[in-house]
């Protein structure tokens, strides 16, 4: 907390030596305010005469131009084309958080490794955005520098993370959090007179997941997570660690 | 320290107080210009529709000022930013000085110049109260030049960059800190190590504070 909030006092001291912050000095900063384009007032602002609509023709008159897509006529590119699809609703898209980030966040000061990290850890400190959808799933991204033993519980966590982290000597799981328990657990605040919602199990398709000891579920056997666990823990390349697939450059 | 948010709090402070009373008449608004002054063809000169057109002496002028309002909503969280910036500004220069309280023995101006001028406040902004300042207080700083009066709630950033001195009174203090607090968001409340004072044992006016006098008003 020290570190994230050291530069209040260096901020205030260096005012101090500055002149007295007065009407005269006070500006926005460059780049907060676009000017507006004004056409038609002389050849120096390169908009002059024409106004950037060049000589005659549809585009000089009023009111100018036809619709955008329109070909002229000809059946336009986007009638042309064929529909293709269609948009899953029950998606779920989950905010991506790398071991090279958590590595910063822990180096910075702005996550403590000693307590256990949950989806509000994360976002608090800012790993994560304040606006989760579906929750948090850990990637094993720029994790060269990564060796912290943390306690992590995130929504999913790709095998290669998981193997990381362990090899470390933490802890993974993977929890199943629906839309009204992810509230819950981010803003408790808005939960102080209510009575606190029972946790929801997750639905089947997603049962797969988080039985699964690979995966480290919540839900699966803990003699089989511990089991796994240790065998990350004793080996370099644990055993059911899968290499990703090499592709042809 | 958000020096920009200061800017565009004055920026609004300004203009919101703008009387916006220009005003320009029109081709339409001119006297006259009804008539299409020579026929459309035959008299050799250009065609014209109207004496009062804007390309003609005398004619109407075109887009100029109409009496508006330059009022604009400046967010109130902003606003309250705002002002937590200047007074971090006017405490990172030396320039935020608190005090007991304002209660004078008298309402002579002189009095106040000298308390003044002891402590080398030749531009200062004084700030008392919730919606009341002192009557001795308000009397007295009338005529001094430099020198302002307020009431907290009154407290902006204009007058607290235009004035050197910042002066609060310890009643104003706590009302400002209830105040200013409340927009920020609850989590980071437990970053910050302040005590809070109820809002019931804030007293009004000066009248019901009990508080010690420094020696130096005690003088005066």
């Amino acid at each position: 907390m020290a570190a994230v909030l050291g530069h209040i006092e260096k901020n205030l001291s260096l005012l101090a030596n500055l002149p007295r912050v007065a009407l005269n000095n006070i500006r926005d900063i460059p780049g907060a305010r676009k000017a507006a384009v004004r056409v038609g007032r002389g050849p120096g602002s390169g908009r002059g005469k024409t106004c950037g609509h060049g000589h005659k023709g549809q585009g000089q008159r009023n009111p100018s131009k036809p619709r955008l897509g329109f070909e002229g006529g000809q059946t336009p590119f986007y009638l042309r084309t064929p529909e293709h699809g269609f948009k899953n609703k029950f998606r779920k898209e989950y905010e991506l958080v790398d071991l090279g980030k958590l590595q910063l966040m822990i180096d910075q000061g702005r996550i403590n490794p000693k307590s256990p990290i949950d989806m509000k850890v994360l976002r608090d400190s800012g790993a994560v955005s304040k606006k989760i959808t579906h929750g948090v799933k850990l990637l094993a991204k720029n994790s060269d520098k990564f060796n912290s033993k943390l306690d992590i519980e995130v929504s999913r966590a790709t095998p290669l993370a998981i193997s990381m982290i362990e090899q470390a000597g933490g802890k993974v799981t993977c929890a199943h959090y629906n839309k009204l328990g992810l509230r819950y657990l981010l803003k408790p605040e808005r939960f102080i007179d209510r009575l606190p919602p029972r946790r929801a199990r997750p639905k089947p398709k997603q049962m797969t997941y988080y039985t699964d000891p690979h995966t480290r579920g919540y839900l699966a056997d803990e003699d089989e997570i511990r089991k796994l666990r240790k065998m990350n823990q004793r080996r370099n390349k644990p055993k059911d660690y899968i290499a990703p697939k090499e592709t042809a450059v | 320290l958000r020096i920009d948010i200061l800017h565009r709090y004055v920026v609004w402070q300004l203009a919101k107080r703008r009387a916006g009373t220009a005003k320009t008449k029109n081709r339409g608004e001119v006297r006259g210009g009804g008539r299409k002054p020579w026929p459309q063809k035959g008299s050799g000169r250009a065609r014209q529709g109207s004496i009062r057109a804007p390309h003609f002496r005398g004619g109407g002028t075109v887009h100029g000022p109409r009496p508006r309002s330059y009022d604009f909503t400046f967010p109130r969280k902003v606003r309250s930013m705002a002002i937590r910036v200047a007074l971090s500004v006017k405490f990172a220069q030396g320039d935020l000085y608190i005090v007991d309280s304002f209660g004078l023995e008298t309402h002579k101006t002189q009095n106040l110049k000298d308390l003044l001028d002891q402590r080398n406040w030749y531009s200062a902004l004084l700030v008392d109260g919730n919606t009341y300042v002192d009557e001795n207080l308000r009397l007295a700083a009338r005529n001094i030049q430099k020198c302002d009066v307020l009431p907290s709630y009154a407290l902006n950033v204009h007058m607290m960059l235009k004035r050197h001195a910042l002066v609060l009174s310890l009643p104003a203090l706590k009302i400002l800190q209830e105040r200013l607090v409340k927009d920020i968001a609850e989590p980071a409340w437990d970053k910050y190590d302040f005590k809070m004072t109820s809002l019931e044992s804030i007293p009004e006016s000066n009248d019901q504070l009990q508080l010690e006098e420094s020696e130096e008003f005690k003088e005066s």
